[in-house]
């Protein structure tokens, strides 16, 4: 590879590397298996990168991919300790915690695919033509995974007295639903 | 909440990156070393390559001797061997797969117009022809971490035809006798390219396994062993077999003027890229080359130490998801880089012709025509291949 297209890379690594892990991280739930998975994407993308118009979707596709590996064993509760989540939510005073862990809990019962399509879509921004691109789906398929998957979390969070809002998400919501 | 509220809430206790943005070019880097008759120097991959020998007896003391001591009674266990040996035409297997010590051959995959080349498997040792994990590409894994893990070896046995091979060609050479054959020893650079400086991981064993006819076994490890006696044990165990014609999964229907078939790969790509991704399930693959390169005098296959074949293109035919590109079912798509992709209906196969990097600069008109010329086979059933002397011939 040509010095400046490593240079290139380098920089495509060090500003992509963070949000790929939490794609990662999002579709399989254990840090260790997340940060596999972006190490692993983003070697096998070195040899390509001259080759590819979107380097960035090609990344999401294949650490998706790997990190949907994992997701036989929903979000890999066995693995509780550290960087993964705990098997058994623990209520704390302050409410701060106990919120985030039925946030989690939440986000474990949306499967991973809808789960996946939900992160790509509206966290980090991605076109359904993209998203539908790194889910290896068609473009329908996309929306409706995006449509129940966002209902799917509306749902759990408000049993647990959360209110998910946000424009993009009913614009969703409505417009497949 | 909005929905970036509830993943920062969930990524709350997300823990310091492991890798630096340096690792993973280093991590790449290595890769494409070894991808690309990897074998590279960076003490990631070891490369023992095995001559054959087709010698029924071994030595009473040692597998090796100088050059001018005399085979003696090896001698004619040698010749008792070399009877064995039949006409070995190009595009044809001649020998198998067999186990030597603590060395396992396996059957040969990729053949050419001037020899064959089968993986070589060391107990003990890990051979990178498979794709990596990240902890293996990283050189992060917990087996390192804890100082274990197994060391690295990326060995190949080279049989090539009568005439073939040059032993007079290897560089730094040094002549001795094997269990009564004619043989070579050399310490290789550093990817194998000539203008690297020597690196003592990386050896070749050649020996003539019968009438002019040489054996090398090239072995590239990121460790001082195995030794040249060590290799010495793939002599003795080397055999004839039925000659058995290479079958490719696929047969080509138009080539451009003057291209003529120079090595292929079966249930691998062709060359020495085969045997560095032995393992990663692609179904067979062959090179073209105008003109097509001597097969004699040679000292390495065509292709070692990284270089491409001058003004040729390869066919690649693999699993989908094995490619680079996304697949496209039923659909024919080229990139700039010189390469067109054809998928089956299903998207499950796909057929690649490239001539990426070997000076052939065939048109985008040329790729596609080649490439929409191929016909697959059932990929999952040899019964339907085509032995590659008629396969690559419109």
């Amino acid at each position: 590879m040509k010095a400046e297209d490593e240079q290139a890379f380098r920089e495509f690594v060090t500003s992509q590397m963070a949000s790929l892990r939490k794609l990662a991280y999002m579709t399989c739930g254990d840090w260790h298996t997340a940060e596999d998975a972006v190490a692993n994407a983003l070697v096998k993308l070195y040899p390509r990168w001259r080759k590819l118009d979107r380097p960035d979707l090609y990344a999401k596709t294949m650490v998706y991919r790997a990190a949907i590996d994992e997701t036989r064993r929903p979000w890999r509760r066995e693995r509780a300790a550290g960087e993964a989540m705990p098997d058994v939510p623990q209520r704390d005073p302050a409410g701060v915690t106990d919120e985030r862990l039925h946030i989690r809990a939440a986000l474990e019962a949306v499967p991973p695919r809808q789960r996946a399509a939900v992160i790509l879509r509206h966290y980090l921004g991605l076109s359904v033509e993209d998203t539908a691109g790194v889910l290896g789906c068609n473009v329908g398929t996309a929306k409706s995974q995006t449509s129940r998957g966002l209902a799917k979390l509306r749902e759990l969070l408000a049993a647990e007295r959360i209110n998910l809002t946000g424009g993009p998400i009913e614009e969703w919501t409505n417009a497949v639903a | 909440m909005q929905l970036h509220e509830i993943v920062d809430a969930v990524t709350a206790d997300e823990p310091p990156l492991t890798h630096t943005a340096d690792d993973i070019v280093a991590a790449g880097r290595r890769a494409q070393r070894r991808r690309r008759a990897g074998f590279a120097s960076a003490g990631a991959a070891g490369l023992v390559a095995v001559a054959v020998g087709g010698v029924f007896a071994l030595p009473s003391v040692g597998g090796r001797q100088p050059a001018t001591t005399e085979p003696g009674g090896a001698g004619t266990a040698s010749k008792a061997a070399e009877a064995q040996w039949g006409a070995a035409e190009p595009f044809t297997f001649t020998f198998q797969g067999f186990d030597a010590g603590k060395f396992h051959v396996q059957n040969p995959i990729v053949v050419s117009t001037a020899y064959q080349i089968a993986s070589v498997y060391e107990d003990g040792r890990t051979t990178n022809d498979k794709p990596v994990s990240p902890d293996e590409a990283t050189g992060q894994g917990k087996d390192k971490k804890a100082g274990g893990g197994d060391p690295t070896i990326f060995a190949y046995l080279t049989v090539y035809r009568p005439g073939a091979f040059n032993p007079a060609g290897v560089k730094g050479g040094k002549s001795l006798t094997v269990a009564g054959h004619k043989a070579v020893e050399a310490t290789l650079p550093a990817g194998l390219d000539p203008k690297n400086a020597i690196v003592p991981g990386n050896k070749e064993l050649a020996w003539e396994y019968t009438d002019n006819a040489w054996a090398v076994v090239t072995s590239i490890s990121d460790a001082d062993d195995p030794s040249f006696e060590d290799l010495t044990a793939l002599v003795t165990g080397l055999k004839p077999s039925t000659p058995q014609p290479a079958k490719l999964p696929f047969t080509v229907g138009y080539l451009p003027s003057g291209y003529q078939p120079v090595q292929t790969g079966t249930h691998a790509m062709p060359g020495l890229d085969g045997i560095a991704s032995a393992r990663e399930g692609d179904f067979g693959g062959a090179t073209f080359a105008r003109p097509a390169p001597a097969t004699t005098g040679l000292t390495a296959p065509f292709d070692s130490g990284g270089s491409m074949i001058k003004g040729s293109f390869n066919i690649f035919v693999s699993p989908s998801g094995n490619s680079n590109q996304k697949a496209q079912a039923g659909k024919t798509k080229c990139y700039a880089n010189g390469f067109c992709n054809v998928w089956s209906a299903d998207g499950k196969v796909q057929v690649q012709v490239s001539d990426e990097g070997t000076g052939a600069n065939l048109s985008k008109t040329e790729l596609t025509r080649i490439a929409q010329s191929i016909k697959v086979a059932d990929v999952t059933d040899e019964a339907t291949w085509t032995p590659a002397a008629t396969a690559l011939q419109p």
